[in-house]
């Protein structure tokens, strides 16, 4: 039996396997040129774990739909998927979303990637001072203490 | 991952994507956290970053007076979509002009244009008997907010203050005003940011005050339409404007304010039709007189004397709610000019 839906496997680094829609696969422009380069019908990414690809699949699998049945009331309207992007990024720790944007980086999927990005963003603007950000990221500064005061005197509005 | 990595955890190339899409209130802060972050926020590389990936956010930019050592001059301070106070603008170069324009190119750069300056050459040994007497400039400047600073562009072909001016598609016009004696100017001059040059053109005579000048649809609009494809003239009718001395474009709509009108007047371009709404009352007025401006998409009243408050409309239409509401904007100089800018 032929199904209707070319479905496609994707292998994680630690051999975890997927099967998804072709659709879903051609989110990624990475993967979109594997697929059509090499028509195997599993596809290793060596580079992306299980827990990171089965994030990477749900988003894709959401966002896939959308585009598909587009105006569609019954799926998920612009609306609709911001509030599931929000809720996505919401139960996710830093760690995970760094994994996310080096995973939406090489799979090149830049919906994914912008999302993840301004999820960092917002992590850093929600911060209440220059301290707490090295807190919540781990930067270690390298201001001495006279430098450090002298920057907090400055009155720049548009470093660029 | 390297210990001069931006973020800990993240390559460079993202961290840099990251990194963009803070809003602008927040870089004082963001420049606090480490030499890195700093060496990056004015790198060149960062600012084509943002520019490519990072959000476009708008700026009330207003111009104020000021003064230091007995020499007054202008200078800026730059109000975000939240009324955040985020710093100034350094003082404008050049002698300190009155009746100038102020305009924006290229969405976000602030232009300086003409004026007129005191010019103190009749002083006759201690006999005040005419101690000074008017020039106009036909002087530019431009204000990069990318590098926070000025820079003179090409003089205008005629000085002159007091004028009409406004950018349609990219390129300002400058219309009639003032020369250093007072006479009106009956030329016009078109400037190109692309080639830096101002190049002259016909315009109307039209002998008035309060001339002003705005652009929509990309045509022209000075009292006549002029359209820049045909190069003609077209009368608007204009019997409700004459003393216009404070205005401001939003959308399809031109609000100004009149010496001698109580209320505020509006132009609907698109019905191409005239009314009046009421503006904030004398009490607010501090006898000076509003400056109009835009500020997210609402018309936004500033005072003339600096330490105050601008109002906006309040849009709740209950019956008991104050009709004007103070915003957070409160420019610390007086006698202010403003411009909206994208950046």
């Amino acid at each position: 039996m032929e199904n209707e839906k070319k479905m496609i496997t994707l292998k994680s680094s630690d051999d975890v396997t997927f099967e998804v829609e072709e659709a879903v696969v051609l989110e990624s422009q990475f993967l979109s040129h594997l697929v059509q380069d090499c028509p195997a019908p599993e596809h290793k990414i060596k580079e992306v774990t299980g827990k990171i690809l089965s994030k990477v699949v749900e988003y894709c699998e959401k966002h896939v739909v959308v585009v598909v049945d587009g105006g569609d009331s019954s799926s998920s309207s612009g609306d609709d998927l911001k509030k599931w992007d929000d809720k996505f990024i919401k139960e996710m720790d830093l760690s995970t979303v760094y994994d996310l944007i080096a995973a939406a980086n090489y799979l090149n999927i830049q919906a994914l990637l912008d999302l993840m990005c301004q999820r960092v963003a917002d992590v850093i603007t929600a911060c209440k001072d220059h301290k707490e950000i090295r807190e919540t990221l781990g930067i270690v500064s390298d201001y001495t203490a006279e430098e450090e005061a002298e920057v907090l005197k400055e009155n720049e509005w548009a470093f660029d | 991952m390297a210990e001069s990595s931006l973020i800990p955890g993240l390559t460079d190339d993202v961290a840099e994507l990251c990194l963009s899409r803070i809003p602008r209130c927040d870089f004082r802060i963001i420049s606090q956290v480490c030499r890195r972050w700093r060496t990056y926020l004015e790198s060149e590389h960062f600012t084509a970053v943002r520019k490519l990936t990072g959000p476009v956010e708008e700026f009330l930019c207003v111009l104020m007076e000021d003064s230091a050592w007995g020499v007054s001059y202008w200078f800026g301070e730059v109000f975000d979509a939240s009324g955040n106070n985020l710093g100034q603008i350094p003082r404008v170069p050049g002698t300190y002009k009155w009746s100038f324009g102020l305009a924006v190119l290229d969405g976000g750069k602030i232009v300086f244009i003409g004026g007129y300056y005191n010019d103190p050459i009749y002083e006759v040994e201690g006999l005040a008997m005419e101690r000074t007497r008017i020039s106009s400039s036909a002087d530019v400047y431009e204000f990069d907010p990318a590098f926070n600073s000025w820079r003179k562009l090409a003089a205008m072909n005629i000085a002159r203050h007091n004028f009409a001016f406004a950018v349609v598609d990219s390129l300002l016009y400058v219309l009639r005003g003032e020369d250093s004696d007072r006479n009106r100017l009956l030329s016009a001059e078109v400037y190109n940011p692309e080639t830096n040059q101002w190049r002259l053109m016909d315009c109307p005579n039209r002998p008035v005050w309060g001339d002003f000048a705005f652009s929509f649809k990309s045509k022209l609009y000075v009292i006549e339409i002029y359209d820049p494809k045909t190069e003609t003239w077209e009368e608007l009718d204009s019997d409700q404007t004459e003393d216009v001395y404070t205005y401001t474009v939003i959308r399809n709509k031109v609000y100004f304010l009149e010496r001698h009108t109580r209320g505020m007047g509006v132009f609907d371009l698109e019905e191409n039709s005239w009314s009046w709404v009421s503006a904030p009352p004398d009490r607010y007025r501090d006898e000076y007189r509003f400056r109009l401006g835009e500020w997210n998409n609402e018309v936004i009243f500033i005072g003339r004397t600096g330490g105050r408050n601008a109002l906006i409309r309040n849009l709740d239409n209950k019956e008991n709610a104050r009709k004007w509401i103070a915003t957070p904007i409160k420019p610390s100089g007086g006698s202010s000019t403003n411009v909206l800018i994208k950046f």
